[in-house]
């Protein structure tokens, strides 16, 4: 069993041991998650890179005290939801607009037509419009894969209320989307 | 079998239902009109949805990530405190002077006149004149000895 790669908690516990290479492994395994979050919640790749490098900092600070209470992940989402968020009310509080949209944030991952990056954009755009709990369980949830009771221990919502948001997420997108129901992704 | 609800469709879309349940929801999809509808609406929008890819991280640098928290000050930052603060303050300390004040006033009330009654804390002693000791004390000051 040498060659098991070491658990989350077991890196914590190296990091809080002053061993920077365990951040390093933390980091590979999770530092394109966490950027992809916040980049989606902040709609804005500088703030998305300060906001993970923060989110480091934050473990490497915590490691030498941390102890699991929740799943690993979750912890760390946490994190990061909430740096994202006081970066948010340090922008101001404006959804995602056109203006934030970057082209080169779409990455497209096949050939790409036209329509395919319009989709992207689209779907960037509808996501970036929706009221602000909404779209952060619905990135949390699509894009992210996490359960409702994740969700609820990230945000610091009720399961009920996160269920309750989802179900309108996904219906007001569908309506945003309904120009592209017939475009097969 | 009810109508399935809107969260189970999404979950079912997002391949998370247990298995015993999406069997069950699938077979009532077969039944139900309004159901497939629905579903279609869902698995449509959740489709749509995967076209927002973001591109990959680059490495996190831990030699500059490390630098930067060495960087950072270690010492207590001082913030201004907000309106809130400041007004719980100076209520307190407006509650406590007047507590101070009410005590202050309420420890110097003069004795009730011609009841001859000593304090408790002078009874205790067993003397027989204790009302008088504070006169004799007020005859030792200034104006006593300049009488004298």
């Amino acid at each position: 069993m040498a060659n098991e790669p070491p658990s989350d908690i077991e890196l914590m516990a190296r990091l809080g041991r002053g061993d920077l290479a365990a951040l390093g492994t933390l980091a590979e395994r999770y530092q394109s998650r966490i950027l992809s979050l916040s980049y989606r919640l902040l709609g804005d790749w500088h703030r998305a890179e300060d906001v993970s490098q923060e989110t480091f900092l934050r473990l490497r600070q915590a490691a030498g005290s941390y102890e699991p209470q929740a799943k690993f992940t979750t912890w760390l989402y946490r994190i990061v939801h909430n740096l994202s968020l006081d970066q948010r009310r340090k922008t101001g509080k404006d959804p995602v607009s056109l203006e934030a949209v970057q082209a080169d944030a779409v990455e497209v991952t096949q050939a790409s037509p036209l329509e395919r990056r319009e989709l992207a954009q689209a779907v960037q755009n509808a996501v970036g419009e929706l009221p602000e709990r909404q779209r952060r369980v619905i990135i949390l949830h699509r894009y992210e894969g996490l359960s409702h009771e994740e969700i609820s221990k990230v945000t610091g919502w009720s399961k009920s209320a996160v269920e309750s948001l989802l179900v309108r997420a996904y219906e007001n997108l569908r309506k945003k989307l309904q120009p592209y129901q017939d475009f097969s992704p | 079998m009810d109508h399935v609800k809107d969260i189970e469709l999404i979950e079912l879309a997002a391949r998370r239902l247990e298995a015993e349940r999406e069997k069950a929801v699938r077979a009532h999809l077969q039944d139900c009109p309004a159901c497939q509808a629905k579903w279609r609406d869902i698995r449509s929008t959740w489709d749509l949805l995967g076209a927002w890819q973001v591109r990959p991280a680059a490495a996190l640098d831990v030699a500059r990530l490390a630098a930067a928290q060495r960087e950072r000050p270690s010492a207590t930052v001082l913030r201004f405190p907000g309106i809130r603060v400041i007004a719980r303050v100076a209520a307190l300390i407006a509650v406590s002077v007047l507590i101070g004040y009410a005590g202050g006033r309420w420890s110097i009330r003069p004795l009730p006149s011609g009841t001859g009654a000593e304090p408790s804390y002078v009874s205790v002693l067993g003397f027989e004149s204790g009302g008088s000791f504070s006169s004799l004390v007020l005859q030792d000051g200034p104006a006593a000895r300049e009488e004298g």
